[in-house]
């Protein structure tokens, strides 16, 4: 149909607001409540036009089109309603514009300067309402509310979490949490973007820097395999704050708490600011050039007694390089997979694992199993399409953890299995849950990374992938970095080069298993204490090689005590380079920050290596090289297919699982204050509760030779059996070994 | 034809006698030069010298850190930079320095300010002997706005007509 606006003709659907049409053809009408993403309440006035037939002006939030109605977005109806509702906002108001963050890019200072009055007939005093203390995240400053109710209704709608409600009436109106808790949901700072005044900041940039000074530079979030676009906004070289870059398949216009604030890390003290040799038991400063000239000798040295271990949160190019650096070395012991213990699938792996399907696709699924994932903590982002498909479609989602995992959509059937159980769980479908689910339906498995954690994971997968091929399902391999997608394409494991070109020799070898003993251990951003499946066994493996080599941003006890030399590694943010996320899409980030101290870009550390090893590339015929390598890529299914396959036996041995943090999943979140602070991540050790133990007793653990004592803070659960769960990167992680093993408690 | 006449006006030295005429009238009438640094001229109570950041009569500094003066300033001779302080948690500024060889002296980070922290005193007499001397820190400016204080209420009522 078509509608006027100010006398121009314009096309609109059935069923479209005054609004949204005006929106689409750049027709600015002034809103507070309104949001694209959201309900919409008409509560605030300010969108009031003019409509011709009409007595009074109408919300163009909520007024519905008619075929050939009049609007007028200007004149003096519609000012005049504009001025009297905006005198009415700012009766309250108070007029604290210098001290307030959102001065400069306020919604209410805009539009009060494009349709307010410049006078106030209102002369008696101002109300004033006491803060709220919401946590780490997000301050208030609740007298500058205007109870546009856009922060309650994302709760409500968005993150599935009501956490700040509407209480009173008139004058009285409040914005509160319930009975003072504070933010839970992973996607609480979201409420910032969407506040249009000052009452709701971001706790980090609070005072910082004001926002006519900023900087905004896009760039790829590293935090999550989803690979949300961001914005950096920098002033004087430091990142102030991070927002959302719209981008409709994957963020939305959201973000996850740890990408609004994973940037805190940055600016740790721990950063490791120069290159360090080790001369005489001590690390101290060097240079670049000494370094490789080490490096390079110790890798002609140790040839065939090297294993390298390469982060995936590196960009593309760093891989890219980092293992035709080590190949064409003759080093073939190259990988990413430090998390992992069991490696019996990788000859079976997708060349690249993804997401299968679009997420703007999620939500036309009709069953979705979710297998040991926790998705409104560990991919918040995700979340809010699963909870669109359960609001829209009513999906039916089964979740399979080892743990109880709290969701914020409804899970329509939940299950706590232990890893023994989980592999069976798909084998005997006819007397579970999974009986129901018809082929014909449009059905999806999502994978969690922490399944790859686990000592059966090739079982596991194997019989997931079978079941999923029974029931016609998608199969959704989520990554446990940024990078996971990219380092399987760039050749970062040993048995596949770019490409995934299989390599016939190595077949069957992964990082560790295949050498018992290193003599040159490369270990490339990650850090021994939390990084690594066993972190037992990596340190005494680097108390017994002859040479370690940490590339590494920050400094932790192991790199203090063991690396022969350190190269300064910048981070994500002062580097380029790319990412592969779980959509197989390839996405560019730039340098946001210079590199802090003497810390270098990964790929310029590693160019200034392969010279000195003779080896000749450059920047440009890199990325030459990967937009070729990702051309000619023959992408199979995520099915992982295993011909001949032993169940795991049963011991009666406790089996130890980690529940993956998302807050503390790579080396500058994990120096994120005020995340660290946030509930999630109590740290606590979860133990059956046949095992009858309180929270005072002393636990003694027996992992192989290595024995600890521990106080833990125990929780008990009843399912499943024959576990202890242990939350990621806690103390207690750290001490008891590997993610996955059995231990004696005694 | 004019050139000519031109010439032979020349060889009169008309032009001598007119200046001198000037100067001969000057001479008799009361000069209007001062004799600096002895004597001084009046100066406007609106005068726009050295910059000062006042404080309130309780010792608390005016400035809130809302960059506004930054801004404005055309010469960029302001930097501010800003923090949250922890005992109050009020917003403060951490770094104040003005540029006094870029600064103009045009006054609009006196009109900006909306807590009339940063001022321009009568102060018109100073110099600096080194180059770095020419940017004054917040102290400075905090200790030219106590010394100045009494001076500029003076100033303040002399304005409110
Ligand atoms: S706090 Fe902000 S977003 Fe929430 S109701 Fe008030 S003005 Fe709206
Ligand atoms: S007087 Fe003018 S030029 Fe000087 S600091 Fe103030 S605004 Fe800048
Ligand atoms: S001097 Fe005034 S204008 Fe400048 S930052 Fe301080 S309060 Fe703001
Ligand atoms: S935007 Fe329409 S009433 Fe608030």
């Amino acid at each position: 149909m078509d509608i006027y606006i100010n006398n121009n003709k314009y096309q609109a659907l059935d069923d479209e607001t005054i609004i949204q049409v005006a929106d689409r053809h750049d027709i600015h009408i002034p809103r507070f409540c309104y949001h694209k993403r959201l309900s919409i309440v008409a509560s605030c006035r300010m969108c009031l036009v003019e409509v011709e037939g009409a007595k009074y002006p109408q919300p163009a939030c909520s007024t519905i089109v008619r075929d050939g109605m009049k609007v007028n977005t200007v004149g003096s109806v519609t000012e005049d309603a504009q001025k009297s509702t905006m005198e009415f906002l700012l009766i309250n108001h108070p007029l604290d514009c210098p001290v307030c963050d959102q001065a400069g890019e306020c919604e209410l200072q805009d539009i009060s300067l494009d349709h307010g009055d410049y006078k106030s007939n209102y002369k008696e005093i101002k109300r004033t309402v006491i803060d709220k203390d919401i946590g780490n995240l997000v301050t208030t400053e609740m007298t500058r509310c205007i109870h546009c109710s856009r922060c309650v209704r994302f709760g409500e709608e968005v993150a599935g979490i009501k956490e700040l409600g509407m209480t009173g009436r008139g004058e009285e109106t409040k914005i509160e949490t319930f009975v003072n808790q504070s933010l839970t949901s992973e996607l609480s700072g979201n409420v910032i973007d969407l506040c249009p005044v000052g009452a709701l900041n971001n706790n980090l940039y609070k005072y910082s820097a004001r926002t006519w000074d900023l900087k905004q530079i896009s760039s790829i979030s590293s935090n999550d395999c989803l690979g949300s676009n961001i914005y950096y906004h920098t002033y004087k070289n430091e990142i102030k704050r991070t927002v959302p870059k719209e981008n409709e398949q994957i963020n939305l216009s959201w973000l996850a708490d740890s990408d609004r604030f994973g940037h805190e890390g940055i600016e740790s003290e721990e950063r490791i600011l120069s290159p360090f040799v080790r001369s005489e038991n001590k690390l101290i400063q060097s240079d670049l050039e000494t370094l490789n000239q080490a490096v390079s000798q110790k890798m002609q040295e140790y040839t065939s007694s090297t294993t390298a271990v390469m982060s995936a949160q590196s960009s593309c190019e760093e891989m890219y390089l980092f293992q035709k650096i080590l190949r064409e070395s003759g080093i073939p012991n190259i990988d990413h997979r430090s998390k992992e213990c069991d490696f019996g699938y990788q000859d079976y792996y997708p060349i690249i694992p993804s997401f299968d399907i679009k997420l703007s696709e999620i939500e036309f699924m009709e069953n979705i199993i979710l297998v040991n994932v926790n998705i409104s903590k560990e991919f918040p982002i995700l979340s809010v399409y699963l909870r669109n498909a359960v609001k829209q479609n009513s999906t039916n989602i089964i979740s399979l953890s080892a743990y109880e995992y709290l969701e914020n959509f409804d899970i329509s059937h939940s299950e706590t299995l232990s890893p023994k159980e989980l592999e069976k769980y798909f084998t005997t479908t006819s007397n579970n849950i999974l009986s129901n689910i018809n082929k014909d339906k449009k059905n999806l498995i999502i994978m969690g990374p922490s399944t790859t954690y686990l000592k059966n994971y090739t079982n596991i997968t194997n019989n997931i992938s079978r079941y999923a091929k029974s029931i016609n399902s998608k199969l959704s391999l989520l990554g446990d970095q940024c990078n996971t997608s990219g380092a399987w394409a760039m050749g970062v494991v040993p048995h596949r080069l770019p490409g995934g070109i299989e390599i016939a020799e190595f077949k069957n070898t992964a990082y560790l298993s295949s050498y018992p003993k290193n003599d040159l251990l490369i270990i490339y951003n990650l850090e021994p204490e939390y990084d690594f499946s066993n972190d037992t066994e990596i340190i005494d493996r680097l108390k017994n090689s002859k040479f370690n080599v940490f590339f590494s941003s920050y400094m932790t006890d192991s790199i203090n005590k063991y690396a022969d030399v350190v190269y300064p590694l910048a981070v994500q943010q002062e580097s380029h380079g790319s990412y592969i996320n779980t959509n197989k899409q390839l996405q560019v980030f730039n340098q946001v920050i210079s590199p802090r101290g003497q810390s270098k870009n990964g790929l310029e550390i590693l160019l200034g290596l392969s010279k000195r090893l003779g080896i000749n590339i450059d920047d440009e015929q890199i990325s030459k090289d990967i937009n070729e390598i990702l051309s000619k890529m023959n992408i199979k299914s995520n099915y992982i297919l295993i011909d001949t396959i032993e169940m795991t036996n049963e011991k009666n041995t406790l089996e130890k699982i980690i529940i993956r943090s998302s807050n503390s999943n790579n080396p500058t979140l994990r120096r994120c204050k005020s995340l660290l602070t946030t509930h999630d991540n109590d740290d606590f050790m979860s133990i059956p509760n046949s095992m009858k133990i309180n929270s005072e007793s002393k636990i003694t653990i027996n992992e192989s030779e290595n024995s600890f004592k521990i106080k833990a803070n125990i929780k008990v659960h009843d399912k499943p059996d024959n576990t202890i769960l242990v939350k990621m990167n806690g103390r207690y992680a750290q001490k008891i070994g590997s993610y996955n093993t059995s231990v004696d408690l005694s | 034809m004019n050139s000519i006449i031109k010439f032979i006006k020349s060889l009169f030295f008309l032009e001598i006698f007119k200046g001198l005429s000037i100067t001969g009238k000057k001479l008799y009438k009361k000069p209007i030069t001062i004799q600096y640094p002895e004597e001084k001229t009046p100066q406007s109570t609106r005068f726009r010298g050295l910059h000062a950041l006042r404080k309130y009569p309780n010792g608390e500094e005016r400035c809130i850190g809302c960059k506004l003066c930054e801004a404005v300033c055309p010469a960029l001779a302001i930097t501010i930079d800003t923090e949250e302080r922890a005992d109050d948690k009020t917003r403060r500024t951490t770094k104040y320095d003005i540029d006094l060889f870029k600064c103009i002296y045009c006054g609009f980070c006196e009109e900006a300010c909306p807590v009339d922290a940063i001022i321009e005193t009568s102060i018109f007499e100073y110099h600096f002997e080194n180059r770095n001397d020419g940017i004054m820190n917040k102290i400075d400016l905090l200790k030219i706005g106590d010394l100045y204080e009494q001076q500029e209420l003076k100033d303040r009522s002399a304005n409110d007509l």
